[in-house]
């Protein structure tokens, strides 16, 4: 899998006609069949104890001229010839594809979903194995009849950001004795993409803070008056109905008309959001410190991003990772999506170089809020947005904002 | 999945066969190991029965070890404290081989009864591999056979069963190791018993059809094999002596014993040989509890004096002489001459019997050495025997020749008279009758130290007498005679009534299958009155001793009876044609000529007598039980003669047929036999080759779909290149729909491809009915395109 996000369904459909009739997905290789070599492999008990003991009798068949002694050794051999042929056709008729999992916050479970398929005329009995780390999982196929497939589905979960390895999914078929292994890579090796550590917002105590960090701060563009409240403009009246708030009543033409009369609102454009992240660290060697910072800022950028996205009012959402080239992702805010935007942050890694270059994408909207999250009270990054004339609040692990609790792991 | 009762019931069964084997293996050597085999059985189906419930925990287990061990060592000691125990009677190291076997027996249910992990079974399976292969040291018989076979299918099946447990994660894995987690088991195809039992069958068939070729092939070891006392190989012993104690199955081994090659004086070859012909090598005058040796040394005790030289009557001394000018004596016109190529000078020789010889002339046998013919001489016992000077055979292998002739038909089995008295009395002096002598020459043919064998053979005769009137009247002067003896002149209806009612009454059964009831009694005498079954040493060893005991001089012989012709006059022998028969001392009037020392109207001869009354093999009936029988008598000498008694010899045979039958036009079943197999084997490739070439179809896990892909690419519409299902499916149905004999189908790749997309990206499966009708659609679809005419795949009308 590789670091783009993962193509939508309709993407994925184009047909390989040069190496065989598989799909394979336009970006990345969740449904690519994979064809490897088959590898036979004996455990060493097996060569010790089966092999010398077949070897054993043969000879002192042979030296005493014991032929039934000779015989057993031999056919003792031709059993573990037998299950190697076996293994090695078995192993080889298996195909399997891997579905992709969507990225999923630390200590969330992911499913990790393969199909696996016979496509060849007889069953095949394997043990079909998946690993990612510690996280293991194994299937017993017994058997998976002719042109048969099975959908495999286990549920791991991380506990750290990153994209994990998910190592190639394994047929390992030592049927049918068990004394020779054929194992052969299923599919290549796939990803699991975890995000950052998520804590708890108080959105509106954010947005709060938001509007009133903007205004303490002289050289922040004050906000438009109608992009805290989550109402838009008069488009008229129309007759109460029970349940519409006495507020909306207006009364004036409530008398003229002597009928209760409310106000009907256009729903006004939704603010959006600008999460700029600045993933400073000091130079030299790491330290546990400045870690716990850039964790803190991520997890905070992500917390952010889910919560806002998780509202209903449908405002944008921009991420920006400087760098070069810089990620952006921006789009409309709704819980699908914040997974997808925030998949950069996964393997964001600190740098004492952090690009202080503006992006375009911050400057699209003069609706958005932009909030620079960074591992430092002053961000480099945050003057030359506010230079070029692009208002901005800046929040640091220092800052420890009253409407973010960070995630259990980083409150010590 | 299996379930957890087959593979216990394999596992058991398994087990209980390993015990089986090892019991009926040890039975003649150790009979206290048959008997541990039956209690360990009956613990292996107690432990079967609990189904675990009994199990013991490691420190249990270990002191019942203990217990085992130390009466394990017990029994030990005492066998070495008994001097009549195997280790004293066996050599080393076979005498410590039968001791192993009780105590893996003992050692396994004591394992069953310890907790069991992945190891445990293996350990369990190992103890029983190594009583298998303990017990194929020491038995090679059918049904050792038959009880191998089963166990080798039994310990494959369980095999297979224990793979099935263990990558299920059923069984717990070896301490101490990281196995994972258990894998889930997604699907149950297999567990039948008998479906298992077929795969287990085939699997055995295709290691043996990988390991005997390589069996036949291997080259034989000339080491001697371990000596267990068993029965051992049908064939003449070199060294002079016949163990009547021995049981077991007799092998049988196609070994060359020597060749003759027959012709007659004009030097036309006689292939008229007569296929029961008897080649007498040698007699054992001496037995003692159930051996017979030529020699008094070999047995302790008193015996009587050693037989003193009989001597050549008349002109025949004159041939003893030798030298450049003997010539084989003239017979008659009907004479051939045997020339004898082959036996190892340290083998016994042979020569026809009865052997033809006239008063007056020259021994019929002569040695051919350096060129010349030199001639034998007549033995102490009657027999001919090369001359006993300096290295009589300086050439290997012995080359010789005898002159012969048909036998008479009156006496066909009469040997050639010879003188018995003592040298000291000259012609025509007064002497004691020789037969009547104790001290005499043939003392030593009336040997005989079993009492009741005396009394039980004047039984016999009793009752023969009552349907024999020579019988009767030899029993009537007996009696007039001191001690009962049978009077000379009666020696020979005496010994043909005795030799007939062991052949012909039905009372004994010849077989190879030798088997004692009482090991302590004489093996002749429980032979005679219990068994009554055996094999032609028995049989000869019986009449020799039964004669014996009334008086009647008589002879062990051994030598072989038949030959195979080989065209042009040329015969083998094999070492499965050894035979044993008894020569019985008669006299006879004296032929003219013939003159003895004490009297010149007798005349002494060896009467060839064979009580063996044939193999015993039964008429195959018709139907089943024939066939049965057939394939029953047919698998055991295969195994007989190409299993266990397979050898340097056998292996040479085989591979001069092979090539002999490769010659003869073998070679082009061989070819076309390659081909097929080649084929067979190649084939598979061939068309993974193919399809990885020229993809045609989709291989997507959804059966439906992939034989939608399927049958249009065997229509004609192969998938195109680089194009999506949706894409396939568009072009294909706009194909199908421009003609009108697939018209009416060209909307199912449409459906199909929909219900397709649906199931993979959409996760909607389809249900029952569904499914139902997407099978139904690939019909039509399929039997359409089978009644159009096939699409030209040069343009693929599918591909965009």
């Amino acid at each position: 899998m590789s670091g783009e996000p993962l193509g939508a369904v309709s993407d994925e459909l184009r047909a390989v006609s040069k190496t065989g009739p598989v799909f394979c997905p336009a970006h990345s290789s969740p449904l690519t069949a994979h064809r490897s070599k088959v590898r036979l492999s004996m455990p060493w008990s097996v060569r010790v104890w089966w092999v010398g003991a077949a070897l054993v009798l043969a000879v002192v068949g042979w030296f005493k001229s014991i032929n039934l002694l000779l015989l057993l050794g031999y056919v003792l051999l031709a059993l573990v010839g037998i299950n190697a042929w076996v293994a090695w056709r078995s192993a080889w008729r298996l195909t399997a594809t891997r579905r992709p999992s969507a990225p999923v916050f630390p200590s969330e479970a992911v499913v990790v979903t393969a199909e696996v398929a016979n496509p060849s005329a007889r069953p095949v009995t394997a043990l079909v194995a998946e690993r990612s780390g510690w996280n293991r999982a194994a299937w017993f196929l017994t058997p998976l009849g002719a042109g048969g497939s099975r959908t495999l589905t286990t549920r791991w979960t991380f506990s750290t950001r990153g994209r994990h390895r998910v190592e190639p999914l394994t047929a390992e078929v030592s049927y049918p004795f068990g004394l020779v292994y054929a194992s052969r890579d299923l599919t290549g090796p796939g990803e699991v993409v975890v995000l950052p550590a998520v804590g708890r917002v108080d959105l509106p105590g954010f947005r709060r803070w938001l509007a009133r960090g903007a205004s303490g701060e002289s050289h922040t563009r004050r906000p438009s008056r109608r992009a805290a409240p989550g109402t838009g403009d008069v488009r008229g009246l129309r007759p109460y109905r029970i349940g519409d708030s006495p507020r909306d009543i207006h009364w004036k033409s409530s008398a003229r008309r002597n009928q209760l009369l409310v106000r009907e609102y256009d729903r006004g454009d939704p603010v959006g959001l600008v999460i700029v992240i600045d993933p400073w660290i000091p130079a030299g060697p790491t330290r546990p410190e400045a870690g716990r910072r850039l964790e803190w800022a991520l997890s905070l950028a992500t917390t952010l991003g889910q919560a806002w996205c998780d509202s209903d009012d449908g405002s944008g959402l921009t991420l920006i990772v400087p760098g070069t080239p810089p990620v952006i992702r921006s789009g409309r805010g709704t819980p699908g999506f914040v997974r997808q935007a925030f998949v950069p942050l996964a393997d964001l890694a600190g740098t004492h170089v952090v690009p202080a270059a503006v992006p375009s994408q911050a400057r699209r909207s003069n609706r958005a809020a932009r909030v620079v999250v960074s591992t430092r009270p002053s961000s480099p990054l945050a003057d030359a947005l506010r230079s070029a004339g692009l208002p901005c609040v800046v929040v640091d692990p220092t800052a420890a904002p009253h409407w973010f609790v960070p995630p259990e792991e980083l409150k010590t | 999945m299996p379930s957890d009762f087959a593979f216990r019931l394999c596992t058991y069964l398994t087990l209980a066969l390993s015990c089986a084997c090892i019991g009926y293996s040890e039975w003649d050597l150790l009979p206290e190991s048959g008997v541990l085999a039956g209690v360990v059985l009956v613990l292996l189906a107690v432990s079967f029965r609990s189904g675990g419930r009994h199990e013991l925990d490691l420190q249990s287990a270990n002191r019942v070890g203990l217990v085992i061990g130390l009466l394990a060592v017990g029994w030990l000691a005492y066998q070495f404290i008994n001097k009549n125990s195997l280790i004293y009677t066996l050599p080393w190291p076979a005498s410590l081989l039968p001791y192993l076997g009780p105590l893996l027996m003992v050692l396994m249910p004591a394992k069953l009864f310890r907790p069991k992990h992945v190891g445990d079974w293996w350990t369990l399976q190992g103890m029983a591999l190594a009583g298998v292969g303990l017990a194929s040291s020491m038995a090679e018989d059918a049904v050792f056979g038959l009880l191998l076979g089963l166990y080798a299918v039994a310990g494959v099946m369980t095999l297979t069963l224990f793979y099935y447990r263990r990558s299920a994660g059923v069984l717990p894995p070896l301490p101490h190791t990281d196995s994972g987690p258990p894998p889930d088991v997604v699907a149950a195809g297999v567990g039948r018993s008998g479906r298992l039992a077929g795969r287990a069958l085939g699997w055995l068939a295709l290691a043996l059809v990988i390991g005997l070729p390589a069996f036949f092939l291997t080259p034989r070891s000339e080491a001697p094999r371990w000596n267990f006392g068993k029965a051992g190989e049908v064939g003449l012993s070199a060294e002079h002596l016949s163990d009547l104690t021995r049981t077991g199955d007799l092998t049988t081994s196609r070994a060359v014993a020597f060749h003759v090659r027959a012709t007659y004086p004009d030097g036309r070859p006689k292939d008229d040989l007569d296929v029961n012909q008897r080649w007498r090598a040698y007699g054992l005058p001496y037995y003692d509890s159930g051996h017979w040796n030529s020699s008094a040394d070999v047995a302790p005790g008193p015996r009587p004096n050693p037989p003193r030289p009989f001597l050549l009557s008349g002109d025949s001394r004159a041939a003893v002489r030798g030298g450049g000018d003997f010539m084989l004596p003239d017979l008659g016109p009907d004479r051939y001459q045997l020339e004898f190529l082959g036996p190892d000078r340290n083998e016994p020789l042979v020569l026809s019997d009865p052997v033809a010889w006239e008063i007056g002339k020259p021994a019929p046998v002569g040695s051919l050495i350096e060129g010349e013919l030199h001639p034998w001489f007549h033995s102490p016992d009657g027999s001919f025997r090369p001359r006993p000077f300096v290295d009589v055979f300086p050439v290997n292998p012995v080359h010789y020749f005898q002159v012969t002739r048909p036998p008479s038909s009156g006496d066909p089995d009469l040997g050639p008279p010879f003188d018995l008295y003592r040298r000291s009395v000259t012609i025509g002096e007064e002497a004691p009758d020789p037969l009547l002598d104790p001290g005499g020459p043939v003392a030593v043919y009336r040997d005989v130290r079993l009492p009741k064998l005396a009394f039980w053979t004047r039984n016999l005769l009793d009752r023969l007498a009552a349907t024999d009137p020579d019988v009767r009247a030899a029993l009537g002067r007996a009696q007039q005679l001191r001690n009962f003896r049978i009077a000379p002149r009666d020696y020979e209806p005496v010994a043909r009534a005795l030799s007939a009612h062991l052949a012909r009454s039905g009372e004994y059964r010849y077989t190879i299958k030798l088997r004692r009831a009482d090991t302590s009694a004489d093996p002749v005498e429980e032979f005679l009155y219990r068994t009554k079954e055996g094999h032609c040493q028995r049989f000869a060893a019986g009449l020799a001793l039964m004669l014996r005991s009334v008086g009647v001089p008589a002879n062990f012989v051994l030598g072989f009876r038949g030959c195979e012709s080989e065209g042009d006059g040329n015969y083998v022998i094999r070492q499965d044609q050894a035979h044993a028969w008894v020569e019985v001392l008669v006299v006879r009037p004296a032929p003219p000529g013939f003159q003895v020392r004490g009297r010149s109207d007798v005349a002494y001869h060896w009467l060839s007598l064979d009580p063996s009354p044939g193999d015993g093999e039964e008429e195959s009936g018709g139907g089943l039980p024939g066939w049965l029988g057939v394939a029953r008598e047919t698998g055991a000498a295969f195994f007989r003669n190409f299993i266990v008694g397979y050898n340097s010899d056998r292996r040479q045979e085989a591979v001069a047929t092979a090539r002999d039958w490769l010659v003869r036009g073998g070679w082009i079943a061989v070819g076309l036999l390659s081909a097929v197999v080649g084929v067979l084997l190649v084939r598979p490739t061939l068309g993974r080759r193919s399809a990885r070439s020229v993809p045609t179809s989709w291989a997507t896990g959804y059966g439906w779909f992939d034989r939608l892909t399927s049958v249009l690419a065997a229509g004609g519409y192969p998938v195109g290149p680089g194009v999506t299902p949706r894409e396939y499916a568009t072009a294909t149905g706009s194909a199908l729909a421009a003609r009108p004999e697939t018209a009416a189908v060209a909307d199912v790749p449409a459906v199909v491809t929909r219900a397709f997309y649906l199931a993979r990206y959409g996760g909607r499966q389809p249900s029952d009915g569904e499914h139902a009708r997407l099978t139904l659609a690939l019909d039509r679809l399929q039997a359409a395109l089978r009644s159009a005419p096939r699409a030209s795949t040069d343009k693929p009308e599918a591909a965009p």
